[in-house]
């Protein structure tokens, strides 16, 4: 789906420039695929003991009550499913596996991350032979918050809603273009689409939450449109629609959503706490908490301050050293839980191909030769990552195995570059071609921990062979700005992706994207274009993984990007919760299915936390 | 009192007093020690030998980097983009030696297996999250800190000298309109005008000396109105200009020397803030960029990691605090020196 990018502050640091396109739109949620073996592994080896308590309490019968207080790092910027640009507003709305306030019409499911669960819908999609048209069946009895029932309509409308061209809804529509059109009867829907593409359920079933239409459009406003009109030229013309649209992007229940979900809103204080209360006429299994609260705190000392008090009772990403040094201790651990778990984005060096340096194939390799991964994972991240190798997770179904990273090879980089005719030619210690002089600029963001750490670490190793950069700090959407313009030379992002499907690869590396698409660093390579057009019409998982691997084999040797690590994320919650299960998906925490012992409870649903 | 020759000189007074004044002299001290750290910061903290002897040959390491950078010398090929460091450990042997500064370490030489160490006999002052040397970057730093306050008040000490004394001397249309600048400039809060311009700009130091110099002539202009105003009036301008002196002699020749010391009180002063408010921007991220070692910027580096990496906030806060200080002990003691109500004589 979308090519997620991540302004690199976003993992690391200030949650202040969490804004905007990029960074963390989650809503392609899509999954990593980590065996839960591992995870037991993982939280085992961390914390000895922890284990043994948390499974023998886990035997226990679940009961309900108490609350989580969980930090948010940054507030959400509105609460409208279609409209909001943060991944907090999308963790409140729709939690981790799409469903808290709001729901999709599928989820995954929780074994091998598919998205095969049904949700609002009964059933996965009836599917037509030639891929065309994709029949779901709506749930009966399932209530909105305020009572009304939910019917195909809602559906309808959601849809309706996200397609008009004059909504705030730009990043929804992105994943419709190839909906061509709905057609209704009774409580089954057909969704025609006008090209066959292998992801086309998650583009109809993973993007929308459904929103209700009584609540919208209490006016009845877009009831005499089809959908077909409303992507026609009537969409961007017709007072009805404009009207719909204004009162759509401004509308107070943006703020205060009524959804289908396991938890209700309850309050939203700006600047302070978002507030959930389990919802009791929930159609699907209820969950045991009875609140839910998110509480902004942006700053991440002061979060961590927050929790040692007991103000917070999850902290679902703490920054490297918060990690490794400033939460270990007895005192700590009798608090709280440490973890880590897996993510799935990756940080990566954008070369762009165009430039006279970034070329040759050979120099980008050597450019990699120069970069120290493993250096660089337990100097900045605390080995917090692993080394990146691929634009997909090692866990991926699609995933090659036999990728091998670029080793870090000074020598046999300077090799490299003096095959490719960059020498120093004068004798200045620069290296030089054409008379052009090897000097580039390294972009980054001025909120990025990790452009701040990573540039002087590159810097003065690319200076050892002979490379001169030079840093240029700008604001993050000037960054993006400048990359979707490709005025670079090199810079660092992060990839983050849903799932482990490589379904955003096309958006990214397909030379289609070099204009509007996020292929910033140019890269146009026909062969690499080929597998990826192919796969997406490749109905059969093993040949299509086949493409994939091929295609993963073309992006390593060439190395227009260079991947520097995967991201492992670490967290901290109160030991008070049981059946704490963290999922490969984003947020990571599944608040639906943790509960706490009697004994243990903190919070009364009367009183104040 | 009683000597027959010519009357001891204004600044003469001035100086007699403040030698009086232990605490200012104290912080002249280390006003000037901070000045001679910042000129030789390549000779105190470096990655390269100051002298080495190689192979029989004397290099000059630390020179020829100056000389390299100048553009009148290369580096010999064998030294190219060489870590000393690395080279002087594989390549010696018995005979050659490598003079190192005291501090061997470059303020921008990372190393990412020594990251957040504390102070330690190889680390004075610990290392920051990249590895980078402390103490080799408080050096360097104050390279940035003191040119940035000299170059920033210098800009605006002109600045408010030209126009407060146009203001002074002529009056009336000019006086009005210069007035009323200096009130308009004095009305806007200066850190937040100081952020808005640089907030546009890329980060260089250039930029914020040349924004903190055009944004607070004004009590400059003021000071310099007011001193015009009182001296142009006296005996000894109005007898220049009988003599026939030009406007210009009698501003620059007659007044301007006899009203500059409250200006130069308040310059001493005005070093001080600029050097806070290089602190305080590059701490907010709008000010140096971050390749460049400044006292602000390692606190800013600081406070993503606190609890952890106290000598991170400590030894660069210890810095601005004894540079800041010692400027306005300084200042104070020019003050007091200056006051003709406080002359004994």
């Amino acid at each position: 789906m979308s090519p997620l990018l991540s302004c690199q502050s976003c993992n690391n640091g200030c949650g202040f420039r969490h804004n905007r396109e990029g960074c963390g739109n989650d809503m392609a949620r899509r999954i990593v695929m980590l065996p839960l073996v591992f995870l037991t592994f993982v939280i085992g080896c961390t914390r000895p003991g922890a284990t043994s308590e948390n499974s023998a309490a886990d035997a226990g019968q679940p009961v309900q009550g108490d609350w989580a207080v969980v930090r948010f790092e940054s507030e959400p910027d509105n609460l409208n499913p279609l409209i909001t640009q943060l991944a907090t507003a999308r963790y409140a709305l729709t939690g981790v596996n799409n469903a808290q306030i709001y729901e999709f019409l599928m989820a995954y499911n929780p074994k091998d991350w598919d998205l095969t669960e049904p949700l609002l819908a009964v059933a996965p999609p009836a599917i037509s032979d030639d891929h065309l048209s994709y029949t779901f069946t709506i749930r009966d009895g399932v209530k909105w918050h305020d009572g009304r029932p939910l019917t195909p309509d809602d559906v309808l409308f959601t849809f309706k809603a996200a397609a008009c061209p004059l909504a705030d809804t730009a990043w929804a529509r992105s994943f419709l273009t190839d909906l061509a059109d709905i057609q209704m009867d009774a409580r089954s829907m057909r969704f025609v689409m006008s090209k066959p593409n292998v992801y086309n359920v998650s583009n109809i079933a993973n993007v929308l939450a459904i929103i209700p239409k009584h609540v919208f459009d209490a006016e009845g406003l877009l009831d005499s449109f089809s959908y077909k009109d409303i992507i026609g030229p009537k969409g961007k013309s017709d007072p009805k629609i404009k009207k719909f649209a204004d009162q759509f992007n401004a509308h107070a229940a943006n703020r205060a959503p009524v959804g289908t979900g396991p938890y209700k809103f309850e309050r939203w204080d700006s600047g302070r706490e978002l507030v959930l209360t389990r919802n009791e006429d929930y159609w699907g299994k209820k969950p045991y908490l009875d609140k839910i609260v998110y509480r902004i705190i942006t700053d991440y000392t002061a979060a961590l301050t927050a929790l040692k008090a007991g103000d917070t009772d999850v902290m679902p990403r703490l920054l490297p050293i918060q990690y490794t040094e400033q939460t270990s201790g007895a005192a700590f651990d009798q608090q709280f839980v440490k973890m880590k778990y897996s993510i799935l984005q990756e940080a990566a060096i954008m070369w762009n191909n165009e430039r006279p340096f970034f070329k040759d194939k050979r120099v980008r390799q050597a450019m990699a030769m120069l970069v120290d991964r493993q250096k660089i994972i337990d100097g900045i991240r605390l080995g917090l990552g692993k080394i990146g190798m691929s634009f997909l997770d090692p866990s991926a179904k699609d995933f090659n195995p036999n990728l091998k990273a670029l080793p870090y090879d000074p020598k046999r980089a300077a090799e490299l570059l003096d095959e490719a005719g960059w020498k120093d030619h004068d004798g200045d210690g620069i290296r030089d071609k054409d008379g052009v002089k090897f000097k580039f600029e390294f972009l980054g963001s001025s909120g990025s921990q990790i452009f701040k750490q990573l540039s002087p670490v590159l810097t003065e190793e690319f200076r050892k062979a002979g490379i001169e950069m030079t840093e240029r700090v700008i604001e993050f959407s000037v960054m993006l700005q400048s990359l979707k313009d490709h005025r670079f030379d090199a810079s660092t992002l992060n990839f983050s992706h849903g799932d482990l499907s490589p379904a955003d690869a096309f958006q990214v590396w397909h030379s289609s994207a070099v204009a509007g698409g996020s292929n910033f660093f140019n890269f146009r390579n026909p062969q690499a274009d080929r597998l990826l057009e192919e796969a997406r019409l490749e109905f059969d998982a093993e040949k299509r993984k086949q493409l994939y691997w091929r295609w993963q084999e073309i992006v390593n040797e060439e190395q227009p990007v260079t991947f520097v690590y995967y991201v492992e994320e670490s967290g901290a919650y109160s030991k008070r919760f049981r059946n704490v299960q963290w999922l490969p998906l984003r947020p990571g925490y599944d608040l639906n299915s943790w509960w706490v012992p009697r004994g243990l409870q903190k919070y009364k649903t009367s009183a104040n936390p | 009192m009683k000597r027959a020759q010519r009357p001891e000189g204004y600044w003469h007074i001035v100086l007699r007093q403040f030698r009086r004044n232990r605490v200012a002299i104290a912080g002249l001290v280390v006003v000037l020690l901070l000045f001679i750290i910042a000129a030789f910061a390549d000779f105190i903290a470096s990655d390269k030998p100051l002298v080495m002897k190689y192979r029989n040959q004397v290099y000059f390491p630390v020179l020829k980097d100056y000389a390299a950078w100048l553009g009148v010398a290369r580096w010999e090929t064998q030294f190219q983009n060489v870590s000393f460091k690395d080279f002087v450990a594989s390549n010696f042997d018995k005979r050659d030696w490598a003079q190192f500064p005291p501090i061997r370490y470059s303020p921008n030489e990372v190393s990412l297996t020594s990251v957040l160490r504390p102070p330690s006999a190889q680390h004075l002052l610990g290392t920051d999250d990249v590895g980078r040397d402390i103490a080799s970057r408080v050096v360097h730093g104050s390279r940035v800190s003191l040119s940035v306050g000299f170059v920033a008040v210098s800009i605006y000490v002109l600045i408010g000298l030209f126009i407060g004394a146009l203001a002074g001397y002529y009056g009336g249309i000019v006086d009005m309109i210069a007035s009323r600048m200096i009130e308009i400039m004095l009305t806007i809060p200066t850190f937040f005008l100081i952020i808005t311009v640089v907030a546009f700009l890329p980060p260089s130091i250039l930029n914020i000396m040349i924004v903190i110099g055009i944004t607070n002539w004004p009590t400059v202009a003021r000071l310099t109105r007011g001193e015009f105003l009182k001296t142009k009036s006296l005996e000894y301008v109005v007898a220049a200009k009988a003599l026939g002196a030009s406007d210009v002699r009698t501003i620059f020749r007659h007044i301007l020397p006899n009203t500059i010391a409250p200006v130069f009180v308040a310059a001493t002063f005005g070093v001080a803030s600029a050097i806070l408010i290089e602190s305080t921007l590059s701490f907010l991220g709008f000010g140096v960029p971050p390749s460049k070692a400044s006292w602000g910027s390692i606190l800013s580096n600081a406070r993503q990691l606190l609890p952890s990496g106290w000598w991170l906030t400590v030894f660069p806060g210890l810095a601005i605090f004894l540079t800041v200080t010692s400027y306005n002990i300084v200042g104070e003691g020019l003050r007091d020196a200056a006051d003709p109500r406080l002359k004994e004589s």
